[in-house]
């Protein structure tokens, strides 16, 4: 009772000071960048699909209009009624200081300098970091001979016991002198609080390596007295992870990615009756912003670890080498088997490992990821864009850029709308470059607010980055815009359908040339966050398009759920959720029917389904002729699940599968809900 | 959406991840950080880059650990920052403070404050003002984020015995006006 009063005299100071009204995300997003690495999975797919049909459409001069808009009838129909403005207007690079992908830590490291030398070794320890939740050093070494290899170092501390560890990554560099730094996630914490300095012990082993054979030929061991804990804003975490499948766990310990090969520790709870060990590994590194994977390599070697109160690993080694720059690492371990091979178990435990080439520690120069080239040699000056057309109604933006001189590693990072006043148009956006042309992208932005002006004047900023790397250079480029803005016919539906027990209702729909937006709202199902389900479709006339796009407006089971992201927007319901739907269809002027239908409603997937739910839902797949396992995976770094499909009936797509699961499990409502009005402009 | 499903979507590269968080918990934060700066302009300040700071460093939250706590402490550290850095500041732990502190724990425990809201919110408001920035963020962390003293131990790096000595005075004043209430 005492705290509640003191808390009422707060909260009303807080409240009259700071009112309900207040919000920061147009602040907020205009600092965000708007680059590749935000492009997601299912844009990408789509985008790629549609360039490869404009590269087919290109076959013929006579499909120009369709090399624009494949696929778009929206746009398509816009460039058909003479809205397209070309503008064919080209813009010089100017070049922008790089920010760093991320925040860098706040402490800087320990610079050590000690050296050893072991078997004709030297190691030198370069420097030592210690944060709450993550802990690093970094070695130079030389003499190391050809069958020669580090193991897992160790980093222990005096009157510290860490905890939650959650993996750690050993990652040598070069060939006869070798750079190597230990990233380890775990908490470093004092008894008597966070912070303080502790003492530092670093043992690395020698190993000789005979054909799959490891032999400890000596160790290294580092004293460092005191190193001071940083404690960082917002603690850390790892890209380690904890992976079950079918109620079997995996845990990735530790990887070694030196220049000739890559280790990785995989430790497991093997089934109870019988001796297991893990049947085949696949190793694949690739980029970690497209995630575009490399060739997978074998594992050639397994050497079992029997350490006692530890669950069984092993050391499952590839003969790849370790990138040499920032990368998404993938390890796949499939199935376990019977010491004598008389039984398998069929499951795949897949890992998902950053690896983290700039640690952001500071006082490290050594550390630095490899800047990209010397700005001397980026041509900078020479890059060219050439803004080839544009396009603007009140739901969408669109536009073509040509770049001259694009080279493999450049990417579109930041695409701007701004207003005279200075602001940045709030809008979510798609792009993707021609298969045939990469050095050609087509640009969709849908604002979060529809725009009411009759003209646009401002400027579009694109911006252009020639390397991935932290601290490559970001190449700005800046044209003045002065367009016509195509407006919106609002109907003002208010129609309510009811289909399976549940009502729905069409509030409002506004429809542009190449752009309709459709407010719904709903009385969920069930307590939850129920969205529209797959196959949700708009036709006007004769053209029809799925939903592109998603917007939750009001949820009455949210605190803020009242707050409508569009100035006016008030819900027209109290109980329930509704959304706003985009889709690229609309209408040029003409009186015209448009059909909305919605197939169902579906509960966005929880991120842990209990066991027992999966359980059921397999065995009812199973009747339909799928065999599917449910892979979990845990981890400080992040968390989810998803389906690995082992059997599928002839013709039935993953995508259909993992409908069925959804509906097996109870997550898809069905209806449908079509509504259907006339549009008299 | 839930957190961790917004959290999912931003680890995956998704701003949409970040647009949820910030509806669901600016209000919240930015009230925090007023309370503690005393000033609206530097608390959306506080909390704009809070969120920046969490967009670029998301890959290393723990999921395992519920988001709230965790992004206001990042709020709450970020604004005592800020705020220690302006003129604003008092000396900590100075005599004026002191007493600006023992003057709002009585503010709080008044009975005339469930009547007389106004005034009470304007000398509470006055009250806040006058303490160094770490008092403010001790009574904004205990009272209107309700965080425990241990968790607040943790939050600040601080020995939980400080924190007790900062609550205490508080907690007796509040603990005689219960007593006087009740025998009403």
């Amino acid at each position: 009772m005492k705290e509640s009063r003191i808390k009422s005299a707060l909260e009303a100071i807080a409240r009259r000071q700071v009112p309900e009204n207040t919000d920061i995300w147009p602040r907020i997003q205009s600092r965000l960048p708007k680059g590749t690495s935000f492009m997601r999975l299912q844009t990408k797919m789509s985008w790629s699909l549609l360039w490869v049909l404009l590269a087919l459409a290109l076959l013929t001069t006579a499909a120009y209009a369709l090399y624009r808009y494949f696929n778009d009838p929206g746009l398509q129909a816009a460039e058909e009624a003479g809205l397209i403005t070309d503008v064919n207007a080209t813009a010089e690079a100017s070049l922008a200081t790089a920010q760093p992908p991320y925040a860098s830590g706040d402490g800087k490291a320990t610079i050590v300098g000690t050296q050893q030398i072991v078997s004709g070794v030297t190691v030198k320890l370069d420097w030592v970091y210690v944060e709450d939740a993550r802990q690093a050093f970094h070695i130079s070494a030389e003499g190391l001979r050809p069958g020669m290899r580090f193991g897992i170092p160790v980093m222990s501390y005096s009157d510290v016991q860490p905890t939650d560890f959650s993996g750690a990554t050993f990652r040598l560099e070069g060939s006869d002198k070798l750079s190597g730094t230990y990233l380890a996630h775990q908490l470093v914490r004092p008894e008597q609080g966070l912070g303080g300095s502790v003492p530092v012990q670093i043992d690395i082993p020698l190993l000789a390596w005979n054909d799959g054979h490891p032999a400890n030929i000596g160790a290294f061991h580092f004293d460092v007295d005191e190193v001071e804990i940083t404690v960082p804003w917002g603690g850390g975490g790892s890209d380690s992870y904890r992976v079950e499948v079918n109620g079997i766990q995996m845990v990735m310990e530790h990887a070694i990615l030196a220049p000739d090969h890559t280790q990785v520790r995989l430790c497991y709870e093997p089934p109870e009756g019988g001796d297991w060990l893990i049947d085949g590994a696949t190793l694949q590194y690739g980029d970690p912003i497209t995630n575009e994977l490399g060739p997978a390599v074998k594992m050639d070697a397994a050497i079992e670890i029997h350490e006692e109160g530890h669950q069984p690993c092993e050391d499952v080694n590839f003969p790849r080498g370790g990138p040499d720059r920032e990368a998404s690492m993938v390890l796949m371990a499939n199935g376990l088997v019977l010491r004598d091979g008389s039984q398998k178990l069929d499951s795949t435990w897949q890992f998902n490992r950053y690896v983290q080439v700039n640690l952001h520690i500071g006082g490290i120069a050594s550390a630095q990821a490899p800047d990209g080239p010397p700005i001397e040699s980026q041509t900078v000056g020479d890059i060219t864009a050439t803004l080839e057309w544009m396009y603007i109604d009140s739901n969408r933006i669109a536009f073509t850029v040509h770049f001259s001189e694009w080279r493999d590693g450049f990417a579109l990072t930041n695409i701007a709308l701004r207003t005279p006043d200075g602001k940045d148009i709030n809008a979510g956006m798609n792009w993707g470059p021609s298969e045939s042309d990469p050095a050609t992208t087509l640009i969709s932005m849908t604002p979060a607010n529809p725009l009411s002006m009759e003209r646009f004047t401002g400027q579009l900023l694109l911006s252009v980055i020639t390397s991935l790397s932290a601290g490559a250079p970001t190449n700005e480029f800046t044209f003045d815009l002065d367009l016509p803005v195509y407006q919106a016919v609002t109907i003002e539906s208010g129609q309510s359908q009811t289909a399976n027990g549940t009502q729905l209702l069409l509030q409002r729909v506004k429809v542009a040339p190449s752009w309709t937006v459709a407010y719904v709202c709903y009385e969920k199902p069930t307590t939850g966050d129920w969205g529209i389900g797959q196959g949700t479709t708009l036709q006007i006339g004769s053209d029809r398009a799925e939903v592109a796009d998603y917007m939750m407006m009001y949820d009455s089971d949210y605190a803020n759920g009242g707050k409508g992201l569009e100035p006016g927007w008030i819900p027209p319901i109290a109980q329930g959720r509704c959304i706003r739907l985009g889709f690229p269809v609309g209408s040029q002027g003409a009186s015209e029917t448009l059909t909305l239908r919605i197939e169902s409603l579906q509960l966005s997937t929880p991120e842990v389904i209990p066991e027992v739910e999966v359980q059921r839902a397999r065995e009812v797949l199973k009747s339909q002729g799928i065999e599917m396992d449910w892979m979990t995976v845990t981890g400080s770094g992040g968390g989810g699940g998803g389906p690995v499909y082992k059997r599928l009936p002839d013709g039935m797509t993953e995508m259909q599968a993992y409908e069925r699961f959804l509906d097996a499990l109870g997550h898809i409502h069905k209806g449908p809900w079509v509504f259907t009005l006339k549009i008299d402009p | 959406m839930h957190d961790q499903e917004a959290i999912q979507r931003l680890k995956d590269g998704d701003s949409t991840g970040l647009e949820v968080l910030v509806h669901e918990y600016q209000l919240r934060a930015i009230r925090t950080a007023f309370l503690i700066t005393g000033d609206r302009g530097l608390a959306e300040e506080v909390v704009q880059e809070t969120f920046l700071r969490l967009y670029r460093s998301i890959r290393g939250f723990d999921e395992s650990r519920p988001f709230e706590p965790w992004f206001l402490r990042g709020v709450v550290n970020a604004a005592l920052k800020l705020v220690k850095r302006s003129s604003r500041e008092l000396p900590l732990e100075s005599p004026e403070s002191e007493q600006a502190f023992h003057r709002l724990a009585a503010q709080l425990e008044s009975p005339q404050a469930q009547v007389e809201a106004a005034e009470t919110e304007r000398e509470v408001q006055q009250a806040l003002d006058r303490l160094s920035p770490r008092q403010r963020s001790v009574i904004v962390q205990r009272y209107f984020l309700e965080m425990s003293e241990a968790e607040m131990a943790a939050a600040s790096g601080t020995a939980a015995g400080t924190i007790k000595w900062l609550l205490n005075a508080a907690r007796q004043r509040l603990r005689g006006a219960l007593v006087e209430r009740s025998d009403k």
